[in-house]
């Protein structure tokens, strides 16, 4: 070894470039895997405190804090974390001190128990539409599709308390927090979801509305989530993968995820091989929150011709690119990417990217505007801190975080055309590939 | 607080020696400083002498990598093979293999999230000078010239600085410690399609291997982040596989 530079060091740190980015995931998604058993002392618990303060303090992105006095923030709130009489409550005197920062992934992950706990789960996907909390897909082969719920039914209650008194309450758990719209309707959603899960084999009583039908209530039996994990990543815990790749009418390729965990490379890899005869690619990003940044280059790789940048991260010591490398095959047709309020962060970054470059079309609403490379590491206490280490910009210059991805082509869901099994921006992503393929 | 002023006047004292020896060897006569290749021949010295370090062929060095904060971790194996070819394979826990191959003339990565990649222009340049296996002992192929630049702490012990230039790469900083010759801390600027990244790598845990002397750690900080590499086995000469060297398919 000697004192040679060491090549992988280079390497290395292109690595952690790649893993840049992790997620704004509603905390009940993570919270399940990062909650770890802790006891109660107030030692650990004012170590946690520092830690949190400090390394904000020394690296956050943003040396003026927004604006922010971090150091009058300490001193409103070490004296909360002092008087905190358990960990849960110190988690949330934290998480009150990170929303100051009035920035996404600031966070800390325990396991929030106002939100349901267990590895069971229904298996649907929700949407807040102008119905209401509305099913917007169901899990095939889930406990919701065997007691028979479906997309465009609307969810009016959940073991007796209604959508309301379930919304009210997420509010007064994300209260005090600066998020977007769209932001704030996805944490609504994951938080709704998390709401309906509990413990395997255990029963969930669900209302539910569907038009030109009677209000009834579905019993549900959650079931454990039988599908793929991705491995832990470091600090970042194992998450349940979904993935689909299909042909639709027409001749397009359709590719669906839930998320970007490494796991999932290779079926994406798979996938655009699959499709390479298509007359179009449509990839399906709405309600995927983020995961590793690189592997937004790394999709993106498998449809450029011409190496690019997505954009670029600024951290206090240093501007990176995300680069892009083409890759041997790359799919050359036109792409159309479908993206919603809960398109978050690595979502973002590809979207924005891409968009710039003017390689694909966007259908559907605008983005989170959740965008910030972070890291996750372990406190005393056992929970995970999220902290963001730099911005990010599209290639055009254009800070995303707080702002959200506009679409190319403006498409909203339905709740009645879910009911007719109809996804109102699918069919305008299918429209745009048809017309461009029609060029 | 009598003792506090005495410090502070110690201390004082302490940095303006040094400010004095910085200066004195940037100047022309450097009277307080060795020069550069009194320094280097220290150093090779101290890791067991040009000969017993140029006797070998190829080496394989294998240990475990940690990234921190955010907790990953894994292993890697580094083939080097005289005169300048190298290949990097790291297993990271969750991610999957990385591949990182400098075979003469080209260089080239894989890896499981973003592929494949032949690199170019600058990058290609000193990933060539990176994989020179003569590097570690021969201070004078690696660099176009060494200047001594003055003393500097590093983990509290004196430390000559030395700038290695390199012809159209950025400087390393080289940092060889006053007592033992060896080398204790390099700054580098790494080029990527990324942008530039600026590392500060602290060689420490000297061991002896078939007679010279190798590190078997070396901390690494690059922008918020640490990589440690811990040695496990180091071996010379062994046979080497072409696989080692062959592009994925």
């Amino acid at each position: 070894m000697g004192k040679r530079r060491f090549s992988e060091l280079g390497f290395a740190a292109g690595l952690i470039i790649s893993l840049g980015i992790l997620i704004f995931t509603a905390e009940a998604q993570i919270a399940a895997n990062a909650a770890q058993p802790a006891r109660d002392d107030a030692k650990r618990r004012i170590e946690s405190f520092e830690k949190v303060w400090s390394t904000v303090n020394e690296k956050h992105y943003d040396p003026t804090f927004g604006g922010v006095d971090w150091a009058a923030v300490r001193v409103k709130y070490e004296p909360l974390a002092r008087a905190a009489k358990t960990d849960d409550e110190l988690h949330g005197v934290l998480r009150r001190m990170l929303s100051e920062l009035k920035l996404s992934h600031f966070g800390i992950h325990s396991g929030n128990p106002e939100f349901g706990s267990g590895a069971g789960e229904v298996g649907v996907e929700l949407k807040s539409l102008r119905s209401g909390m509305t099913i917007f897909r169901v899990d095939p082969g889930s406990a919701a599709e065997k007691a028979g719920l479906k997309p465009g039914m609307v969810i009016t209650s959940i073991d007796g308390r209604s959508s309301a008194e379930i919304v009210e309450k997420l509010e007064t758990a994300i209260a005090g927090r600066d998020l977007t719209d769209g932001t704030r309707r996805a944490y609504r959603e994951r938080l709704f979801e998390a709401s309906l899960g509990g413990e395997p084999g255990t029963e969930v009583k669900i209302g539910i509305s569907e038009p030109g039908k009677a209000a009834r209530t579905v019993t549900v039996i959650r079931e454990e989530f039988a599908g793929e994990y991705s491995q832990p990543l470091g600090n970042f815990p194992a998450q349940p993968m979904k993935f689909e790749s299909r042909r639709l009418e027409g001749n397009i390729g359709y590719i669906s995820f839930n998320m970007w965990v490494i796991a999932q490379m290779p079926k994406l890899r798979a996938a655009m091989r699959e499709h390479a005869d298509a007359a179009g690619i449509i990839i399906d990003l709405r309600g995927n929150p983020g995961g590793v940044g690189g592997m937004a280059s790394g999709l993106a790789g498998l449809m450029l011709k011409e190496e690019l940048s997505l954009g670029s991260m600024r951290s206090r010591e240093s501007v990176m690119k995300f680069s892009v490398f083409p890759q041997p095959g790359a799919f050359g047709g036109p792409v159309a990417v479908l993206i919603d309020h809960g398109s978050g962060s690595t979502s973002e970054v590809f979207a924005a990217g891409l968009q710039d470059a003017g390689r694909i079309t966007l259908v559907g609403e605008r983005t989170a505007g959740a965008v910030l490379p972070s890291f996750f590491e372990k406190l005393p206490t056992g929970a995970t801190f999220q902290y963001a280490v730099s911005d990010y910009r599209s290639p055009k210059d254009v800070l995303v975080e707080g702002r959200g991805v506009d679409p190319d082509v403006k498409a909203e869901l339905d709740g009645e055309s879910l009911a007719k099994g109809v996804d109102t921006q699918l069919q305008r992503a299918i429209e745009v590939i048809q017309k461009r393929g029609n060029k | 607080m009598k003792l506090n002023k005495y410090l502070l006047m110690l201390l004082a004292l302490v940095f303006s020696g040094t400010a004095v020896a910085q200066k004195a060897g940037e100047g022309s006569a450097k009277p307080s400083l060795p020069s550069a290749s009194e320094i280097v021949a220290k150093y090779v010295a101290a890791i067991g002498g040009r000969e017993a370090n140029a006797k070998f062929k190829s080496r394989i060095t294998t240990g475990k990598v940690s990234f921190s904060p955010i907790g990953l971790s894994g292993t890697y194996e580094q083939l080097d093979v005289s005169p300048n070819r190298s290949a990097l394979r790291m297993d990271l826990a969750g991610v999957g293999q990385f591949l990182d191959v400098t075979d003469g003339g080209t260089s080239w990565a894989n890896d499981p999230i973003q592929g494949f990649r032949q690199r170019s222009g600058k990058e290609l340049e000193q990933s060539k000078n990176s994989a020179l296996f003569a590097r570690t002992y021969d201070l004078n192929a690696a660099y176009t010239s060494l200047e001594v630049k003055g003393i500097e702490k590093v983990n509290g012990s004196d430390a000559y600085v030395v700038i290695g230039k390199q012809n159209g790469l950025p400087d390393d900083t080289i940092f060889f410690d006053v007592a033992s010759g060896l080398i204790v801390r390099t700054d580098s600027t790494s080029i990527s399609p990324q942008g530039e990244i600026k590392t500060q790598s602290f060689p420490s845990d000297y061991r002896e291997v078939d007679g010279i002397k190798m590190p078997h750690k070396v901390r690494s900080v690059i922008p918020n982040m640490e990589i440690t590499l811990t040695v496990d086995k180091v071996e010379h000469d062994v046979a080497v596989s072409e696989e080692k060297f062959a592009r994925p398919k």
